[in-house]
């Protein structure tokens, strides 16, 4: 169909774009930025609801199943399960562009490397992390596979100092 | 079906609140319910009105539903004014699917700013191209083509907004309330876009509503004085270049279904308040002449005689309207909200011998969409 | 309740659309639905829009071209829900005549990706997460994290995890994935309104596309395309009124229910949603419609569906919590063929999602196909049976929001 525009073939294009980056959004502050602070001393932290005894993690003020504020915080274990898990292809320059960077060619990540995404739950919480699953071959990641967090060899009470997870107790027969 | 107001909530109308969205949404939720008597159980279904844009995420309520509510619950986002939340609501109410409805509003305009956004909603390929063109600019071409058709002069606007701003001065949450103001203050305030001075321009700022609906099988059981929505009107005018600006054509069309919907024949006496959405001083009078309470271009009469004010024949905006505070998504149902309280007689500017109410909310560049709802105290 | 019928149905050619602009791109759609339902522009009484405003790039583009689609002076709402808001919006404009407030109501829904000058919907998907990014930056995230999470972000984020979930859970392989991938694109070469048309394409063409990261490989995801689709409802004193004589599509049941978002929140926050494939929303949606349609047993009562599923475990996946399938044997039913068109429980004959996906349109188009099928006019990919009931759904948000949508032969008694 077309309303006038038998004639035309292309539309013409003019410029126009929504500045995201000139956005000042709000974060919760309290509970978050202590879940980061203390990853100083390689604690990881949850708020626990006392209304239907979940734990989530990294902590969450509302719970929305209870419809009520949470209080409470627990520190929860540093052993935990793979739920599931993404294995990357060997990684090659120009592969993983983001936002305009390439993550290989700018040193981020390794030519060649393979990364596995594991989702993990930690003991005792009620939420499900995804974490890079470190020190172990694709081959060998199974469900329910058991992991321990991974930190940074110098903890400065970031996001990075978690680093990932790795097998933990994996005893198999060889 | 009918439905009915029987709880609402609205939070502090503020500049940089100290509070996330979730915060902010979830407080009023959770109030609204706590006023209406019910809890979330009891809630069938949850609409919630903010939009992309203003908030700076793609799926703006993707992350709100925890806080608004609406966890495994029968839930939709309208993007416009909560009062189309509300509409959707009641909506839902009405085909009998749900007992219990809650709509939910917020904005954060602090975050960006708000007009940037009236940029966006312009016509990518010409009028976005040229930068004066935005919200404010264009609200003053309005403006001006009003007041050259009909004699209205700067000081009817700048009446408007002294109205306005000490009736908000009784209001706890507004964000502007000035008890001593005056014309010239108003007049002399910094010039944004002429004739639009600083005060005549609704402040833009953080703040959050909502309310709960319940349809008649339920609604007298829950609440004492539920507040009836006895019509309704809606309608959409055609894009800035292709209407009469001078005209809120859409607001009359509007009006008038409300007005057949509820059996209302002649508004100014009938209607014993209107709480309406005026985002400029000009939009007042015009909506004035739009809702029918005078004839056009006599909208300046009604606020020369001071027949709008709290103790006049046709009290106009009693809680200050949107330039008492603009948390852009949640005005207009703030207007319904406060239309209820009138009715509920829980106004802090309260009208006697109150029965029925009108709610008015706009959606777009110079009130392009336009939304009226008409309350009474029975169904 | 009142009984609401689909009276016309109206789609735009889905693609790359650089010959039309965003309102014409929805006029085209609007302007089939209504010379389809054979009623005058007029006769509409209002309006149900939606779309991602950010993928566009205008925000509110229904006001900008209200005229385009006869809208002026008329009532008009708009909803939008990510990836759900074409179903959003048949859902709207299902409700405003179900209220009893209009009799006549056109809804539309839309989306232009071509208009985002960076590849497919890459910026308005980003801005989903644009604050949490920011926020996590902020408390020290690294530089390798980041890469990280664009890995399987670039895997169209959140479905990548999902994929892996389904499979741990269901005991499905890659190779089924493949399966229901070759049967979209099949199915879509015979739909002339769809995107990715691969005529005789089989499992093994797909498998041999490459690994984005596993499970995912690149023949396993959507197009970004261009699009537009459009239903007309009417009440039934308006079918009999405008004298509507072809076979319409009775709405039979509705429900949206939402879970919690999978992931992040504000802004860096845990939820309790511990397994993506889980989908409870989707479930609630699935029972809610059914019940208000009347319908006990949908494995045995619903002829067709049509769900969105922009990836192929999702086809799976929700065919089993739509109730169709028990919880994870959809892969066996792929391998029998029971899916396929000429199946016994045919899936997206028109291609579905996975063909062709302009994300405001998509949640729509499934109302349309299914509508289609049931009036018996999807000519090429019209399932040899007799369609008595349909199921459109959508899905979105972070993997949270759904709809579903009952469509039957008949209005409901």
């Amino acid at each position: 169909m077309g309303l006038i525009k038998e004639k035309y073939e292309k539309t013409m294009q003019v410029e126009g774009e929504w500045n995201i980056g000139a956005y000042r959004y709000k974060a919760p502050e309290g509970y978050l930025d202590e879940f980061v602070k203390n990853f100083r001393d390689r604690k990881i932290i949850g708020t626990l609801c006392t209304g239907c005894g979940r734990v989530y993690v990294p902590p969450r003020e509302i719970c929305a199943r209870c419809f009520q504020k949470i209080t409470e915080k627990v520190e929860v274990s540093q052993y935990g399960e793979v739920l599931a898990f993404l294995v990357s292809p060997p990684l090659e320059k120009g592969k993983v562009v983001i936002a305009g960077i390439d993550a290989v060619q700018a040193g981020f990540l390794k030519e060649g490397e393979q990364i596995i995404l594991a989702m993990v739950r930690f003991e005792g919480t009620s939420s499900s992390m995804v974490l890079p699953l470190l020190n172990a071959k694709p081959e060998d990641v199974r469900l329910g596979m058991r992991v321990k967090a991974v930190w940074a060899e110098e903890c400065k009470g970031a996001l990075s100092d978690l680093v990932g997870v790795e097998p933990a107790f994996d005893v198999r027969f060889k | 079906m009918k439905v009915a107001v029987i709880g609402y909530a609205v939070s502090n109308l503020e500049w940089d609140a100290e509070k996330t969205r979730e915060e902010t949404v979830f407080e009023v939720a959770k109030s609204a319910l706590e006023n209406a008597g019910v809890s979330r159980e009891d809630v069938g279904t949850v609409i919630s009105a903010s939009t992309d844009f203003l908030d700076g995420r793609t799926i703006s309520n993707c992350m709100l539903i925890g806080g608004s509510g609406a966890y495994l619950k029968d839930e939709s986002k309208a993007e416009e004014d909560g009062m189309y939340a509300a509409l959707y609501a009641a909506q839902r109410l009405m085909a009998g699917v749900h007992d219990i409805a809650l709509a939910v509003s917020h904005t954060h305009s602090w975050i960006f700013n708000p007009h940037q956004v009236s940029q966006y909603m312009l016509e990518p390929w010409f009028d976005r191209q040229n930068d004066l063109i935005n919200g404010i600019t264009l609200a003053a071409l309005q403006a001006r083509m009003y007041m050259e058709k009909h004699g209205v002069d700067e000081l009817d606007l700048a009446e408007v907004c002294v109205k306005n701003l000490r009736n908000a001065a009784k209001v706890p949450y507004a964000l502007r309330k000035l008890h001593d103001i005056t014309v010239e203050e108003i007049l002399e305030s910094e010039m944004f876009s002429d004739p639009l001075t600083e005060l005549m321009i609704a402040p833009p700022c953080d703040g959050a509503a909502a309310v709960v609906l319940a349809s008649e099988n339920v609604a007298e059981e829950i609440c004492e004085n539920p507040v009836w929505i006895k019509g309704i009107g809606n309608s959409c005018d055609n894009y800035l270049r292709d209407r009469d600006l001078a005209k809120l054509n859409s607001l009359e069309i509007a009006a008038r279904k409300a007005y057949r919907m509820a059996g209302i024949e002649e508004p100014f006496r009938e209607i014993d308040v209107a709480e309406i959405t005026e985002r400029f001083a000009h939009q007042e009078l015009m909506a004035y002449e739009a809702l029918s309470f005078c004839r056009e271009g006599k909208g300046r009469v009604l606020i020369e005689e001071e027949m709008t004010e709290v103790y006049g024949d046709m009290p106009v905006n009693p809680s200050g309207g949107a330039l008492a505070g603009d948390p852009i998504c949640a005005t207009g149902m703030i207007r319904l909200i406060e239309a209820a309280k009138q009715i509920r007689g829980e106004a802090e500017n309260q009208v006697d011998g109150c029965r029925t109410a009108l709610a008015h909310a706009q959606w777009g560049l110079c009130a392009q969409k336009n939304l009226v709802f008409i309350l009474g105290d029975e169904p | 309740m009142r009984n609401v019928a689909i009276i016309g149905c109206g789609q735009a050619k889905h693609g790359r659309r650089t010959d039309v602009n965003q309102a014409e791109l929805v006029a085209e759609a609007v302007w089939a639905a209504v010379e389809d339902a054979g009623i005058a522009p007029e006769d509409i009484e209002a309006y149900a829009v939606g779309n991602m405003q950010g993928f566009g790039g205008i925000a509110q583009p229904d006001l900008v071209f209200a005229d385009y689609i006869g809208a002026a002076g008329k009532p008009m709402q708009r909803v939008a829900t990510g990836g759900t808001v074409g179903g959003s919006v048949a859902h709207l404009g299902y409700y405003e005549v179900a209220s009893g407030m209009y009799d006549v109501v056109l809804a539309v829904s839309w989306e232009k990706h071509s208009d985002s000058a960076e590849p497919g919907a890459t910026t308005g998907l980003l801005h989903v997460a644009y604050a949490n990014l920011s926020y996590m930056m902020k408390v020290g995230m690294d530089m390798r994290s980041f890469a990280i999470m664009g890995l399987a972000g670039a895997a169209a984020g959140i479905s990548a995890y999902q994929a892996a979930f389904y499979m741990a859970r269901s005991g499905c392989g890659i190779e089924h994935f493949d399966m229901v991938a070759a049967k979209a694109r099949r199915n879509a070469a015979k739909n002339k309104y769809a995107h990715l048309k691969w005529p005789n394409c089989t499992a093994d063409d797909i498998a041999k596309t490459e690994m984005l990261i596993w499970p995912m490989r690149f023949g396993h995801v959507c197009p970004a395309s261009d699009g537009a689709s459009c239903v007309i409802y009417a009440s039934e004193e308006a079918v009999k009124k405008l004298g509507v004589e072809k076979p319409v599509a009775w709405v039979k049941g509705v429900a949206a229910y939402a879970d919690e978002e999978a992931d992040q929140g504000e802004a860096y926050q845990g939820t309790a949603v511990v397994d993506y494939s889980d989908q409870t929303g989707a479930i609630l949606s699935a029972m809610k419609a059914y019940e208000r349609a009347g319908i006990k047993d949908p494995k045995k009562e619903i002829d067709v569906a049509e769900i969105y599923a922009p990836f192929p475990h999702q086809e799976l996946m929700f065919s089993e919590r739509l109730g169709f399938f028990d919880d994870g044997t959809a892969w066996k039913a792929v391998e029998e063929g029971v899916t396929e068109i000429d199946g016994d429980f045919p899936i997206c004959p028109s291609g579905g999602v996975n063909a062709t996906n302009a994300i405001g349109s998509s949640g729509m188009q499934r109302v349309v196909e299914a509508a289609l099928q049931i009036m018996g006019k999807a000519e090429e990919h019209q399932v040899p049976k007799d369609v008595r009931n349909a199921v459109a759904h959508a899905w979105g948000g972070q993997v949270q929001f759904n709809t579903v949508m009952v469509l039957g032969d008949s209005p409901k008694r």
